[in-house]
């Protein structure tokens, strides 16, 4: 039963670990990508089996590595974000049980082997990129006593005027970010998971959202958001020294080198207002053009904006108030990866949508790279007006580990 | 949830107005919202006497830290200076002194409920040659302090007192008996000739 699926992501991980572990996620992604690609023109339809004539549901991400997968994998078009609490009484000796226990379970269920104690083995076999990434919140290291192994910019965010956040959907002291390329294995991983941190932990929030479904769109592409808008033009890119220099962590001790931080904050989107705005108006505060993306003062989406351009009136071309104005930065050290789903729960009686992003960036250092940016936005982004902050959180993302280590054992060790 | 609440009643009432006053769907959905209703320079209008400020009146609230105005100057030169002050539904901008010749406003401002506005309009000003400013003179403006100057009270030599006003006083009458003179002087070179 099992093992017709099993065959697919062995080979596939066969072919990584002939050269491509270790050089990094991008590098990694790429090869998949194309072993998939390769894959669905020679595979056969065959009617007996239901996993032929796709490989987008036995496609594999490598869970090991120095460096945890999840943030520089081409994002999958569903995720959840599973934050929790810790019990009271889980000291470092718990927590290092609970993160070989969770480590163990990603590393079956991210190449399609179901975990030890999994009741329901048929939903691991589909493992359609599932990624599983762990972040530590600052209460993580207090409760490990390794409060001096926390990267400093790991804390609770100053407050901004534009927030009205809600502890429903803020704060965490560990974080399980699963994002897999189809809903179902999402599902499943995270009741598997959170089946496991039970004794330790108590779910503190989760966030289901989604992107565009792989192979909707070509991947590589920049994606539309809830609103409309192209949304992560300037990210950048995965492989490129600019996307190095910005998210990981390039030195330091071996709990801080290789990992990141990320800034997960619920924006609602109040679509209802939103929508009253004409066209041009939208145009005028994103800065750029709905439906080419291209900035005010361009023609396509990655030309780059000239905040000297005048209109004929004299006007900059690029409002002050715009977003992209605001969020502007060149310096590589500065930038931020984003890497955001968008939600959206049932509306209300009356119809109006409660949707949003799930707005995840990535940086080296939250100080260094997202507050000023986020100080720039909120003292005067336009776009302020028609999106609301209501939940924020924190967490590092601790280094990756290889066969037989887990996630954590630097920090926690 | 309150914020919103509020917001959503103003746009349904702005809307219920718009409905109610018709044509104004041609005109898009931003005629619903704060628009320019007056101005000091007026559009289109002369100033004969100097100015330290040019003031924007809108239909509605206006948001002071989102605006931007440019006054651009007969040379293409920029003449607003500083932030402009908003208070209410006026946005009052400095401006460094000016030239006779023609000058263009252009303001971008975002009202209450956060829609952008823009638009430009122009005036002139025709200064007696005894009040031009001097060419070099960048920074002799009256600082754009006190609160607000009304514009009707800002006729020449308004607001300050002591010598200076008798000095300005003389500078505007002498300056008006020259203006005067040379229109005088136009019309008589214009009658003679063509008839």
């Amino acid at each position: 039963m099992t093992d017709r699926p099993q065959t697919r992501p062995l080979s596939r991980r066969r072919l990584l670990a002939g050269g491509a572990l270790g050089v990094g996620g991008a590098v990694v992604t790429a090869a998949g990508v194309t072993a998939a690609i390769a894959g669905r023109q020679t595979a056969a339809p065959s009617t007996a089996d239901p996993l032929a004539g796709t490989t987008i549901g036995t496609d594999v991400e490598p869970f090991h590595g120095p460096r945890q997968a999840g943030v520089a994998t081409e994002p999958q078009a569903h995720a959840a974000f599973v934050a929790f609490t810790l019990r009271p009484g889980t000291d470092r000796a718990a927590l290092v049980r609970l993160m070989r226990l969770l480590t163990d379970d990603a590393a079956r269920l991210t190449q399609g082997r179901a975990p030890l104690a999994d009741t329901e083995p048929e939903l691991a076999v589909l493992p359609a990129r599932l990624t599983i990434t762990f972040g530590f919140g600052p209460g993580l290291y207090a409760a490990a006593g390794r409060d001096d192994r926390r990267p400093p910019s790991v804390a609770e965010l100053p407050p901004f005027d534009i927030d009205r956040l809600e502890p429903a959907w803020s704060g965490g002291d560990l974080l399980l970010q699963i994002c897999a390329d189809d809903p179902l294995t999402v599902t499943h991983a995270q009741r598997i998971l959170i089946k496991d941190s039970r004794p330790f932990a108590t779910v503190r929030w989760v966030q289901r959202g989604f992107r565009r479904s792989r192979g909707a769109q070509a991947s590589g592409h920049t994606q539309r958001n809830i609103m409309g808008q192209l949304d992560g033009t300037a990210n950048p890119r995965p492989g490129t020294s600019a996307f190095e220099r910005s998210v990981w962590i390039n030195d330091g001790p071996d709990w801080l080198r290789n990992g990141t931080t990320l800034v997960l904050r619920r924006i609602r989107v109040e679509l209802e207002t939103w929508d009253m705005l004409g066209r041009a108006d939208k145009e005028l505060v994103i800065g750029r053009r709905l439906d080419t993306g291209a900035p005010l003062t361009g023609q396509h989406e990655h030309d780059e904006p000239d905040f000297s351009a005048l209109n004929e009136a004299g006007l900059p071309v690029m409002p002050d108030f715009a977003h992209v104005t605001r969020a502007r930065v060149t310096d590589d050290r500065l930038r931020i990866f984003r890497r955001s789903y968008n939600y959206d729960e049932p509306p209300d009686a009356d119809g109006r949508a409660d949707c949003g992003l799930i707005f995840a960036a990535y940086q080296a250092d939250v100080d260094r790279q997202f507050l000023p940016i986020q100080r720039r936005l909120a003292e005067r982004d336009l776009l302020n007006e028609w999106t609301t902050p209501i939940g924020s959180a924190v967490f590092a993302i601790p280094p990756g580990c290889e066969p037989g280590g887990w996630i954590g054992e630097p920090v926690l060790g | 949830m309150r914020r919103i609440g509020a917001r959503l009643a103003r746009l349904t009432v702005l809307a219920v107005t718009a409905v109610a006053a018709g044509g104004l769907f041609t005109t898009g959905p931003a005629a619903a919202h704060a628009r320019l209703v007056g101005s000091d320079p007026q559009a289109d209008s002369t100033v004969t006497t100097p100015l330290d400020e040019i003031t924007l009146t809108f239909s509605e609230l206006i948001r002071g830290a989102l605006s931007t105005v440019v006054v651009t100057g007969p040379d293409g030169v920029r003449h607003g200076t500083g932030e402009p002050r908003v208070v209410d539904r006026r946005l009052h901008l400095p401006v460094d002194p000016m030239r006779s010749g023609s000058y263009r406003v252009a303001y971008r401002v975002v009202s209450a409920d956060g829609h952008p506005i823009e638009g430009q309009f122009r005036f002139a000003v025709a200064l007696p040659p005894a009040l031009e400013p001097h060419p070099v003179s960048t920074t002799g403006a009256a600082p754009p302090d006190g609160p607000e100057t009304s514009p009707v009270a800002s006729a020449p030599g308004g607001d300050s007192s002591g010598v200076g006003v008798w000095w300005v006083g003389a500078v505007v009458v002498a300056g008006a008996a020259l203006v005067t003179a040379g229109i005088i002087a136009v019309r008589r070179a214009r009658r003679t000739p063509r008839r």
